[in-house]
């Protein structure tokens, strides 16, 4: 090692306190990528693993491929297996008790297909030859049709044509519910053969199989050998390794093989990354170069600042080495070779702890991320080599930028600078002018404090930015936060139960016997359920409230244009509704004159005035008859349904009725009676009646399952089921898991420029300490010395905020704008967090300064005099 | 009249075998007005006894009396006040705050006390001093024998009980050095300024009224100068 370096060593050990923050940085900044690189890496790990358990684990797939391509892609070089598949086709499922799934569709798969799709075994074994098949569950549940392992089935099967012009002349397949209109089934099955098949086994109903599909899946399984020279297969294959050129080379061996159908598993291909162009990669890609240079310019800030500082105190030794012959270059070289040592320090320690941080953090996350996502896999900590290697490149490039200014700095240094030591001297009268107003309000400590501040302008702003980085990083990002909990609050609002059923049914006894037997399952549970139908009112103007008379949507021979949302309601709830709303009940139940409580108060935004609206649409007293209408709107016909009185109006609602959104609309409550005698005046829009069902329970889980349960015995189309508390319980999770990482992110960056606040602030005082002493010999007290350091903490601070606070809420704004289109609610600024980042930049500020202060305060002052003047 | 009593004064630097002994038994008085020269080889604790007179530095055993206050008896802020309104002390290289200007410097140690100066005060010595057309300059504006009137003046704005310079002029050009010295000679006449000088040079010492020398931390001479 030659003698500059080994200085260069000998300094850096010398500076034992500052070469630590600077190691402390370098590791900060290395973790960090390292973790954002792991973090990206694993989730596209997870994302694979997540797509083979719902789609399997192929890369291409040949469609209609015969024996001799089936051994060409066998004998192909690239090829890892091949997942062969045959449809068989559909077979009449006997004694199905499901109407919309008559069927009974099956597929085979060789060994590999097994292996490799989703095939999950609930009950015996997968078959092993072609008359062996295993059946999913659904059918023993849904079409409640009794097998048992070891039976056997004779099966006639063929393929689905449809009897209706509109379907073409090709064979349907799973995609295509069963075709049923008003004159029943409108579709065939062929009788291609006759198979049996022994069951061997039971499998869970195949992820890929649609609710709708008209067939129940069975699998049986494909002999290969068995293969006659006419017959074709779907042919899967997953490759050895995937690349970008996957594409080209699949189209490539099809086309020479005499392949018609080539596709690929897309899905999977882009959580391999090799699909250019690919939106998802952008995005990706845009993120993680965003989330890196943000951590670079913390990081270059505070190890350029540390180097910087550095050089300034090594000036001395690099003037004495030039005049005794030091070169430029040997100068500048030193430099570098300081940043060399910290990163060969550094940069392992960074890798080793990223790796580490997001292991420990994927290990208390993964029960939140399963749940938040839905998804049957868990993270799992994947380290690439190119991860490491970007680590190692951007904390590389980190430590060049920062080194390169000082390094140049340093090679300027001539033996006669050095010895007057003039670089922090040079100061002019105005750079250090301060108002007369500060003596006058902080005293001659305030004025010292703020002109130490002006002296030494670049330090002076790397505290400053380093300062204002964290502020904008910190608030930005909890103001994104907070925005994502307010929408959630918001799409929650007025939202007053746990599950809601939606009935995709249309036939008025079936609806009635549903929610009989959904109202007696088990679990302590409250129901209220509603058939909807949507029409419209002209109603007197003398019955509108003044806000729609100014404002009206249509007005028509003194009659203002209201949307009316018509709610009937069971009679046990309906009857509790009453009460709550002070009528009597029977009068909802007169045959003879049709009565419905009114609820007219709504709720909505008014974007001229950009503020939430809360008003009564109406104007009516019990007795007042409003009209309401309906219009098909297929059909482009208008009917006059009834003439409704007013039973009462309220501004209550019942369970799962949200206040309308509105701004000329009304809700009708009636009695299922009453809309029964509505519609029976002749016209048919019972399809148009929308019916849900609202639970509220203290298990809605358990509610669920219970639910869940009755449908896929009912059949899964016939209604949706929507656990909002589950829902929210979700999107909360996803906040939460969202902040670990923002949060994590914030912290560590706010880590880095606390150091280089510690660094810039105890350098900067250190270096005046000669200063200090004499201010101290002419008879500054402790305390006021005390006070010119907690000025300048205070300073640093004013400065900070006065740059930090107006960038911050520009980002908000601006963030706002962006993200207001989907939600609309006015700017709200995040005081609480304003307020904590203004306290956590005086709380940093003041801690750097007193603890710098306090050393130098100790010390005595002679030796200060003393220490330069040597 | 006795401005300065110092009593069986010792510093004893480090510990066991290495201990050095900077001051050894030292005493001596001192009355208003006069001007009194310390001289000896480098080493012999000069700048020691200077530091200690100032409260700048404290002593191993011994007293010092400023007009008749034990200095060392005070606490740490009432040393600093005593400081700054007792004391005036002149270094050789001039240690004035980079950012303050030549008038804030000279009125530092009134600023700090939150006095305002005597404006005839600040007059007379900034003309006494040559520095009326730099006030609003920068030290680092200003050649080294202004700013060592600079700090001259910063020593004479309290009016204190006295004066110490250590080696004023040991940075300075002959010429810069005998107008350092004529000033000093005069604010210690025209204001009956008592004032303590180090100093290597004997025409500067011959100057004095008292020249004090030391060797090896104890007081050799101690001959009065008659002209």
């Amino acid at each position: 090692m030659n003698i500059v370096n080994r200085l260069t060593l000998r300094q850096l050990k010398l500076n034992k306190k500052r070469t630590l923050v600077t190691i402390i940085g370098v590791i900060i900044s290395a973790a960090m990528v390292t973790a954002v690189a792991t973090l990206g890496a694993s989730f596209m790990d997870l994302l694979r693993r997540q797509t083979i358990a719902t789609d399997g684990e192929w890369h291409i797939l040949y469609r209609y491929v015969n024996k001799n391509q089936v051994q060409a892609i066998k004998n192909d070089e690239e090829t890892k297996a091949v997942l062969l598949s045959r449809d068989v086709g559909y077979s009449i499922l006997e004694g199905s008790q499901n109407k919309n799934k008559p069927y009974i569709f099956v597929r085979e798969y060789n060994e590999e297909g097994f292996q490799n799709y989703p095939i999950e075994l609930k009950e015996g074994r997968l078959p092993e030859n072609s008359s062996e098949i295993a059946i999913s569950e659904a059918i023993l549940s849904n079409a409640k049709v009794d097998y048992k392992i070891g039976d056997v089935l004779n099966l006639e099967i063929g393929k689905r044509y449809s009897l209706l012009e509109d379907y073409g002349d090709l064979p349907l397949d799973q995609s295509y519910s069963l075709i049923i209109d008003e004159n029943g089934i409108q579709e065939v099955v062929t009788s291609d053969e006759f198979k049996e098949y022994t069951i061997v086994g039971i499998i869970k109903r195949p992820s890929w199989e649609p609710t709708w599909s008209p067939g129940y899946t069975a699998v049986s399984y494909l002999n290969e050998n068995e293969l006659s020279e006419n017959d074709v297969v779907n042919a899967a294959v997953s490759v050895k390794k995937v690349s970008s050129k996957i594409f080209d080379y699949a189209e490539k061996f099809a086309e020479k093989h005499g392949i018609k159908h080539v596709s690929f598993n897309y899905e999977l291909l882009r959580y391999h990354g090799v699909i250019k162009s690919d939106e998802v990669r952008r995005v990706l890609f845009n993120f993680s170069a965003i989330i890196i240079s943000i951590i670079m310019i913390g990081s270059v800030s505070l190890i350029y600042n540390a180097f910087a500082i550095s050089v300034s105190e090594r000036s001395r030794n690099l003037g004495m080495l030039s005049s005794v012959g030091a070169t430029k270059k040997q100068k500048r070289n030193s430099v570098f070779f300081e940043g060399f040592v910290i990163g060969l320090i550094s940069i392992p320690i960074g890798i080793i702890s990223g790796i580490l941080g997001i292991g420990i953090t994927f290990y208390f996350i993964n029960p939140l991320i399963k749940n938040a996502f839905m998804i049957s896999e868990s993270l799992k900590l994947v380290v690439m080599p190119t991860s490491i290697i970007v680590s190692v490149i951007v904390s590389i490039i980190t430590i060049l930028i920062s080194t390169y200014i000082p390094a140049r700095r340093a090679s300027n240094i001539s033996a006669i600078d050095a010895i007057r030591q003039t670089h922090d001297i040079k100061i002019t009268r105005r750079q250090v002018k301060t108002s007369w107003l500060t003596r006058k309000i902080f005293g001659i400590e305030g004025e010292i404090g703020l002109k130490n501040l002006k002296r030494n302008r670049k330090r002076y702003k790397i505290t400053v930015f380093s300062l204002v980085v964290s502020m904008v990083l910190f608030l930005s990002v909890s103001f994104f936060t907070d925005f994502l909990e307010k929408t959630l609050l918001m799409t929650q609002d007025g939202i007053n139960y746990d599950i809601e059923v939606f009935l995709n049914v249309y036939d008025n006894k079936e609806k009635e016997e549903i929610i009989e037997d959904l109202s007696n399952l088990n679990g302590n549970h409250n129901l209220a359920w509603y058939n909807s139908l949507y029409l419209y009112s002209w109603v007197d103007k003398e019955l509108a409230s003044d806000q729609i008379i100014n404002n009206p949507i249509e007005e028509k021979d003194q009659k203002l244009y209201y949307n009316v949302y018509l709610n009937a309601m069971g009679d046990e709830a309906l009857k509790d509704f009453a009460n709550e709303a002070g009528i009597d009940f029977e009068l909802l139940k007169n045959p003879e004159n049709p009565q419905a409580i009114v609820i007219d108060t709504v709720k909505y935004r008014d974007y001229t005035e950009g503020r939430y609206v809360e008003t009564r649409t109406l104007n009516v007293e019990a007795g007042d008859r409003i009209n309401i209408h309906y219009k098909d709107w297929e059909q482009e016909k208008e009917y006059d349904l009834a003439q409704i009185e007013v039973a009462a109006y309220t501004d209550k609602l019942p369970m799962g009725l949200s206040p309308l959104g509105d701004s000329a609309g009304f809700r009708l409550i009636v009695s299922q009676d009453t809309l029964d005698r509505i519609l029976t005046t002749g016209q048919d829009i019972n399809f148009n009646i929308e019916t849900k069902l609202y639970f509220t329970s203290s298990d809605s889980l358990k509610l669920q399952e219970a639910i869940e349960e009755y449908q896929n015995n009912i059949g899964q189309e016939k209604m949706f089921v929507f656990n909002v508390f589950q829902f929210r319980q979700r999107e909360e999770q996803m906040i939460l898991l969202m902040k670990v990482f923002v949060y994590g992110f914030i912290t560590l960056i706010t880590a880095i420029c606390t150091a280089n606040i510690f660094n810039t602030i105890s350098t900067n005082i250190a270096l005046r300490k000669r200063e200090f002493a004499m201010l101290k010999s002419v008879g500054m007290t402790p305390k006021s010395f005390n006070k010119m350091i907690n000025y300048e903490s205070i300073f640093y601070g004013i400065k900070a905020l006065f740059y930090g606070l107006p960038v911050s809420f520009g980002v908000m704004y601006l963030m706002h704008r962006s993200l207001v289109g989907k939600f609309s609610f006015g700017l709200s600024v995040p005081w609480f967090d304003v307020g904590l980042t203004i306290a956590a930049v005086f709380i940093i500020v003041g801690m750097a300064m007193l603890y710098s202060g306090a050393k130098v305060n100790k010390e005595n002052i002679i030796d200060a005099l003393k220490r330069e003047i040597i | 009249m006795e401005i300065l009593r110092v009593e069986g004064l010792s510093k004893i630097y480090g510990k066991g075998e290495t201990a050095v002994k900077a001051l050894d038994n030292v005493s001596f008085t001192v009355n208003k007005g006069e001007f009194i020269a310390v001289v000896g080889p480098s080493g012999s604790g000069k700048s020691t006894l200077l530091h200690i007179l100032g409260g700048v530095d404290t002593p191993t055993s011994g007293k010092v009396y400023v007009e008749d206050t034990d200095v060392y008896s005070l606490d740490e802020t009432k040393l600093a006040i005593f400081r700054r309104r007792q004391i005036g002390l002149i270094y050789q290289f001039y240690n004035l705050i980079p950012v303050l200007t030549v008038k804030e410097n000279i009125m530092l140690p009134l600023l700090l006390d939150g006095r305002k100066a005597d404006k005839g005060h600040f007059k007379d010595i900034v003309n006494k001093l040559g520095l009326s057309d730099r006030l609003d300059y920068l030290p680092n504006q200003l050649s080294g024998g202004q700013q060592q009137r600079v700090s001259i003046g910063r020593a004479l704005i309290t009016n204190p009980a006295l004066m110490l310079a250590d080696e004023p002029t040991g940075n300075l050009d002959s010429k810069n050095s005998s107008e350092i010295i004529s000033l000093l000679k005069m604010f210690n006449k025209t204001l009956n300024q008592t004032l303590i000088v180090i100093t290597h040079d004997e025409r500067i010492a011959l100057q004095a009224d008292r020249i004090l020398t030391i060797e090896d931390g104890r007081i050799t001479k101690d001959e009065v100068i008659r002209r």
